[in-house]
């Protein structure tokens, strides 16, 4: 199935098992009418289907971008039947964008340009030597002239594009508007009608609009990006597009590993505190306290220099540079993780104070029902929401941590790929005459965009699980 | 000019949300005149809020009004600009609410609170207007008025605080007044005084007063002229005299049959609902007490400090004694804050009493350990006040009902289980199909019905009933009240009803007991305590329940 070995990182299985998680909790919340009407209501609003069809395009890239491999090699010693493998790790995302990977340059380019942004020295024919932009290596090499025909050619390829991306649209909405009118056993265009007049329960008119938006960007995008470097090229001739797509993964595994790997002491600690009061709920309260009063930067930074050390005096251990980096992601996530938990458990003991007292709690007791059996049955279930609301609320703000630590070389592993690291490099392209200002916008476009829509699904989400705002 | 100060015609108010259109008000029309009272009585829901909101123009975004006119002095209040009509309210038309707790501003100083309409609508400067306040203060008869303004609500009662709403509304004496259940969360004892000092305010600043209540004692009392709302509509309006001496409606009689009252006791309040006739015989049954309570006392700690040390105690119950016959009904009342949910809660171990004994059976509940006092949890249970709150959310009907079964192992075949939970929803009058949906599809009386079935499950011998009719309207107050009576009778459950309704304890208790601050001041058969109080603050208690004989039905 896959073109090589499977290498399993940490970080890669804790996402798809994060991923199952979230699937069978859907699953099992379709099937509970008190869990699925607030998930109907999310559905329901159009800034809420917008943010999922977006996100979920990250997210799918961030998946892709989590299947690592050890590529198979290519000039294989066919006699011996041995296949023998690259010491390379790529993921299936690399294999798809092949060609954004392999199209070094020698140092930086503008976005769809021609030529170097940096002069060389060249020797000419006549033996003389000149100092010219010289032409890219991989960027725009099929036009003769780029000065006469890039502007024709970026066009066409756009047009190209668009009409490859109106007509996938056109098939998806056509398989939606089939799907749908099969599942309401109606005609087909009276469900075609239904959805452009927006008359449906579930916005189908901006699902459609939204689906041709990013279709189309993406197809236009893939278009150009066979043929130029559509954000230019960094330092040392790297696709910028590439740098940041690569990002995303880091970006959204800090966003939701971190999130999930607090959740446990959050959950267990908070409940614990809230339900049995006395000297758990001091010592818990103690804990948090001290936690919080320690600095979270200065606890991040220590413990990556840590980590670094014991890194660097164990090198054997590691397989590849790409497990070295997962390692120290992962490690990142996991002291990003024990700096924040202690808001979610304010919040959840808070709220289990109010709960015990509650009536139904109180049933409970004067059945002699368990204080484990209470824990789970009562309480548990009525947090959930508290639990939710802030997961994803953390998410966009873990997003922006990332980027700020990898800023300041305390965050992820210098050869991953990620927004902080490439704001990080941009500060001396910044400062650079002229100035290379493409690979800050497009870490800053890229992260704004899963931020932006990040946070507009967690105002859904809390307006649709928030019991004081249920109406 | 027309006779009526305020004339409202044909007015609909409906609220639209993403799925349907609901009218709330419904082509009411009626007209209040200078000075008058008039009364809007209605159970929940009936729209009689709505009406108060539309007439202020303050009804939320959802709702709108799509027919009608509201004449205020004249001027057509639906057609004033929405600046005219700041003026007008406050200065022409003021309101109190219901809930004094959150109606005041917790961060401002209440002088203020009163002093900024005056200051808005009268132009005064501070100190003419903190002059004023102090007068109002006076007027509404707040002790000490040159202390009170300068206080924060919540260093203030709830009787206090809605003295505090009453000046505010009036310091601008407005020529109409909107009361929406003014005295629904005070006790019975404030409300009488709450009552009679709108009633002299009324008199002094001579205004119309729209009274909102659900309450007919209260409207016996206050009101000139009654309407009486249902579903939006308003079903019946006549003058005080002619409502209560022969009203016209049915639903107006219904109102009337379901109030419990002394002379209907061992009478079913509904149609239709099984005689009951006489108390069940306990032949074969010890005539000794189930349950005897002894000096039961339950302290709370005041912690204070570093290391969280006793510096005091919060006496909540000091010192009760209790007897509890087979198979009969005792009423435990008092005022909010006297300490008689704790009772309940210290009985059943749920707060863990401080000193004194309880007994069941012989059995001393208060000290037996933790896997006795499961056992004995089948024969002691409660059903409280909220319905709303007393059943996890979360759950299906059926595992509600089924939990205690199931933790206290009483049927251990699930099959079996599932029979007795549909035996029980049928006992209690609810539909089977009840027990695979959740609380929140049930109305309020509904849910009470589901958590008697609750803690009937297990069998128990006593229920204590914390105050299970006091969110609930009467009608559906009729109906528990009428399945517990014939609960009683098919099973012999003995009930220690909690409550502050007179009225209720008069029709359905058989032995009364007066709390007060923590103790019991009075006790004895409900016939006896009611005509005959002994103690000082029984008979002041029994005074400032509204009074109201219902009406005879001629046939």
């Amino acid at each position: 199935m896959l073109p090589g070995k499977p290498v399993f990182l940490l970080t890669d299985i804790l996402v798809f098992g994060l991923m199952l998680c979230i699937v069978l909790f859907f699953l099992y919340a379709m099937r509970k009418p008190h869990l699925r009407e607030p998930w109907r209501q999310v559905v329901r609003s159009k800034a809420g289907v917008i943010s999922m069809i977006v996100l979920s395009v990250y997210v799918g890239i961030a998946l892709l971008d989590s299947v690592h491999f050890h590529p198979v090699l290519e000039n294989q010693n066919a006699a011996s039947g041995e296949v023998h493998y690259s010491g390379e790790v790529i993921s299936l995302f690399d294999e798809m964008v092949s060609g954004l990977r392999a199209s070094g340059e020698k140092t930086y380019s503008a976005p769809f340009a021609a030529y170097l942004y940096a002069k060389e020295t060249v020797q000419q024919d006549d033996g003389t030597k000149q100092r010219v932009y010289p032409r890219l290596s991989w960027g725009a090499v099929h036009l003769d002239n780029p000065e006469a025909q890039k502007t024709a050619d970026v066009l066409v390829l756009g047009a190209v594009g668009a009409l490859k991306g109106i007509a996938v649209w056109l098939v998806l909405v056509t398989l939606l508007c089939l799907v749908l009118s099969v599942r309401a056993k109606r005609s087909f265009r009276a469900t075609l009608g239904i959805l452009l007049g927006g008359r449906s329960g579930v916005p189908w008119r901006t699902v459609i609009l939204t689906l041709g938006a990013v279709v189309l960007v993406l197809l236009v995008g893939a278009e150009w990006a066979a043929k130029y470097h559509v954000l230019g090229t960094d330092k040392v001739g790297e696709d910028v597009l590439y740098q940041a797509l690569k990002s995303i993964r880091t970006g959204v595994v800090i966003g939701t590993l971190t999130t999930l790997l607090m959740l446990p002491f959050a959950v267990i600690f908070g409940i614990m505190a809230g339900y049995f009061r006395g000297w758990i709920d001091d010592v818990i309260q103690y804990l948090y306290t001290t936690l919080n009063s320690i600095p979270g930067v200065l606890l991040i930074a220590a413990a990556v220099l840590m980590l670094n050390v014991y890194m660097s005096k164990h090198a054997e251990q590691f397989a590849s540079l790409t497990q070295r980096a997962d390692l120290r992601l992962l490690f990142l996530c996991l002291i990003l993780g024990l700096t924040s938990w202690t808001g979610l458990c304010r919040l959840l003991r808070a709220e289990t104070l109010k709960l015990r007292e509650v009536d139904f709690i109180q049933a409970a007791t004067a059945f002699g029902v368990g204080r484990v059996q209470t824990i789970f049955r009562h309480i548990l279930p009525n947090v959930m929401h508290i639990v939710l609301i802030t997961l994803v609320l953390d998410f966009s703000g873990l997003v922006l941590a990332e980027a700020v630590l990898s800023y300041i070389n305390i965050g992820v592993d210098p050869t991953m790929n990620s927004w902080g690291n490439m704001i990080n490099s941009a500060r001396l392209e910044m400062a650079r005459e002229p100035v290379v200002w493409w690979s800050l916008a497009a870490s800053l476009f890229f992260m704004f965009t899963l931020v932006l829509f990040a946070n507009l699904f967690a105002d859904v989400v809390r307006d649709a699980l928030d019991p004081r705002l249920a109406r | 000019m027309s006779e009526f100060l305020l004339q409202v015609q044909d007015l609909t108010t409906v609220f639209r949300t993403s799925r349907r259109t609901l009218t709330a008000v419904d082509r009411i029309s009626f007209g209040i005149r200078e000075g008058e009272t008039f009364a809007l009585v209605g159970e929940s829901g009936s729209g009689k809020s709505v009406t108060a909101l539309s007439v202020i123009r303050l009804l939320p975004e959802a709702a709108s009004l799509t027919s009608g006119s509201i004449r205020f002095e004249g001027k057509d209040l639906l057609k004033l600009p929405e600046r005219d009509m700041r003026d007008m309210r406050g200065s022409g038309i003021s309101m109190i609410f219901q809930e004094p707790m959150t109606s005041l501003n917790p961060v401002v100083k209440v002088g203020r609170q009163i002093s900024e309409v005056l200051i808005r609508h009268r132009n005064m400067s501070r100190p003419q207007a903190r002059q004023r306040v102090l007068d109002l203060l006076d007027a509404v008869r707040i002790p000490r008025p040159s202390q009170t303004i300068d206080m924060y609500a919540h260093e203030l009662s709830g009787g206090m605080k809605q003295r505090v709403m009453i000046a505010i509304a009036l310091a601008c004496e407005p020529r109409l007044l909107i009361a929406d259940e003014p005295t629904t969360a005070l006790d019975v004892t404030i409300q009488a005084q709450v009552l009679e000092l709108i009633n002299d305010l009324q008199r002094q600043f001579k205004m119309a007063i729209l009274f909102i209540t659900h309450d007919l004692a209260v409207v016996k009392q206050v009101a000139d002229q009654v309407a009486v709302m249902k579903d939006g509509q308003i079903v019946e309006q006549s003058s005080n005299g002619v409502f209560f001496s022969s009203p016209q409606h049915a639903y107006s009689w219904d109102l009337f049959a379901a109030l419990p009252a002394m002379e209907k006791r061992g009478k079913p309040l509904l149609e239709g609902n099984s005689h009951r006739l006489h108390k069940p015989v306990m032949e074969n049954m010890t005539k000794n007490d189930v349950l005897q309570v002894r000096d039961l006392a339950v302290y709370f700690p005041i912690r204070k400090g570093l290391f969280k040390r006793t510096v005091g105690y919060v006496k909540a119950v000091d010192g009760v004694s209790l007897d509890i016959p087979p198979g009969q009904t005792v009423a435990l009342v008092g005022e909010s804050g006297s300490g008689k949910t704790t009772v309940g809660k210290g009985i059943l171990r749920l707060v863990q009493p401080t000193m004194g004994e309880v007994t069941y059976l012989g059995l001393p509940i208060h000290e037996i350990g933790r896997n006795q006092l499961l056992e004995q949890r089948a024969n002691l249970q409660i059903v409280f006040q909220d319905p709303y709150s007393s059943m996890n959310p979360r759950m299906l009907v059926g595992s509600i009902i089924e939990e205690g079964i199931k933790a206290l192992d009483v049927i251990p075949d699930a099959q079996a289980r599932k029979q007795r939970v549909l035996e029980l929803l049928e006992q209690v009058g609810l539909d089977k199909d009840a027990h695979l949906r959740y609380p929140h599809e049930f109305s309020g009386g509904q849910r009470q019905r589901i958590c008697i079935a609750r803690a009937l499950a297990v069998d128990p011998k006593i229920i204590i009933c914390d105050e299970p009719t006091s969110a609930l309207d009467v009608s559906v107050q009729a109906q528990i009240l009428d399945l517990l009576n014939h609960l009683q009778e098919q099973y012999a459950i003995s009930y220690l009803f909690i409550t502050h309704n007179m009225s209720v304890v008069a029709y359905f208790a058989d032995r009364v007991a007066v709390m007060y601050q923590g103790q019991i001041v009075e006790q004895g058969e409900v016939e006896q305590v009611l005509t005959d109080p002994q103690h000082e603050y029984t008979r002041r208690l029994l005074s400032a329940v509204p009074k109201l004989v219902p009406p005879i039905r001629v046939a």
